[in-house]
């Protein structure tokens, strides 16, 4: 507190006005209203939408095979239902699998 | 805008309701003593102002939460007094970092016994000094009420305390300057 500064009705109205109209904006401004303002948010929006495409351009690239079917064939198990699991793009079929443990078992 | 004489608690009630011109009205009323008291606390009129500008956005953000059964005054400068704080602490923190960064640091609030050129018959130098005589609660207190003509009851509501403190320490603040600007007075060929 100064002896300079102002303390007249003059002053005291117009600052009153200044205060109660920004008070009353900043209080009527909703969650969505912050999102179109603040830089954060926009920021925020941006990482989580590329977060939200990766994931999904994810699962796609590894169905199309970009691993290389030549390395999956070589690192799969010797053993045919092994293979018949990694190698091929169906799973096997239940009956084949039956067969495979039957003549094992037999052995 | 100041001729409403609803109370403060009804006031506030519709501002939340959206009447702007109720809040406009209740923020009229308690410009001067928010800023006054905000002044006090950060010494410094701008900074202020910043600061009874957010607490007039609290206070109408809080509005439905506020008990109607109790007075407006004591939250409203309750609100004032933690912002200003916050502020103070704030740019303590600031000025600490560009200290440390070897930079000027920022500038010291100016301190509030300016005012004691008010004092009358004295020059300001004189007033100056006596006013350094007070404890910082005392010069506070005698700024208001007897510089500002605050109420005994508004101060107290401002700085939170109870109303008889707020008399104690205008009483000792008067007693602590008039000793020693007879002191001085007496000192002087």
């Amino acid at each position: 507190m100064t002896i300079n500064d102002r303390d007249d009705d003059q002053y005291w109205d117009a600052l009153a006005h200044r205060v109660a109209a920004r008070a009353a904006r900043g209080a009527h401004r909703t969650s969505l209203d912050w999102l179109a303002r603040s830089r954060t948010a926009w920021l925020m929006t941006s990482v989580l939408l590329a977060a939200v495409l990766m994931f999904v351009m994810l699962p796609a690239r590894r169905s199309t095979g970009d691993v290389g079917p030549r390395w999956i064939e070589v690192v799969a198990p010797a053993d045919r239902i092994g293979k018949a699991i990694v190698v091929r793009d169906q799973p096997p079929a239940v009956g084949t699998l039956l067969v495979d443990q039957a003549s094992r078992s037999s052995r | 805008m100041t001729d409403d004489a609803r109370a403060d608690a009804e006031l506030l009630s519709a501002g939340a309701r959206g009447d702007d011109l109720a809040f406009a009205v209740l923020v009229r009323r308690y410009i001067r003593p928010a800023t006054l008291l905000a002044s006090q606390l950060l010494g410094n009129r701008d900074a202020a102002e910043d600061i009874v500008q957010d607490a007039f956005i609290v206070v109408h953000k809080q509005a439905r939460k506020f008990d109607a059964a109790r007075p407006f005054a004591p939250w409203c400068f309750a609100i004032v007094r933690r912002l200003a704080a916050n502020r103070r602490s704030r740019d303590a923190r600031r000025s600490r970092l560009l200290r440390l960064w070897g930079r000027v640091g920022v500038a010291e609030p100016v301190s509030a016994h300016d005012e004691t050129m008010l004092i009358a018959g004295l020059d300001a130098t004189l007033a100056r000094r006596a006013m350094e005589l007070l404890s910082p609660m005392q010069r506070a207190c005698f700024e208001l009420v007897a510089l500002k003509d605050l109420s005994i009851a508004e101060v107290a509501d401002m700085h939170g305390i109870s109303e008889s403190t707020v008399r104690q320490h205008v009483f000792r603040a008067r007693s602590a300057l008039r000793d020693a600007l007879a002191g001085t007075r007496k000192e002087k060929p």
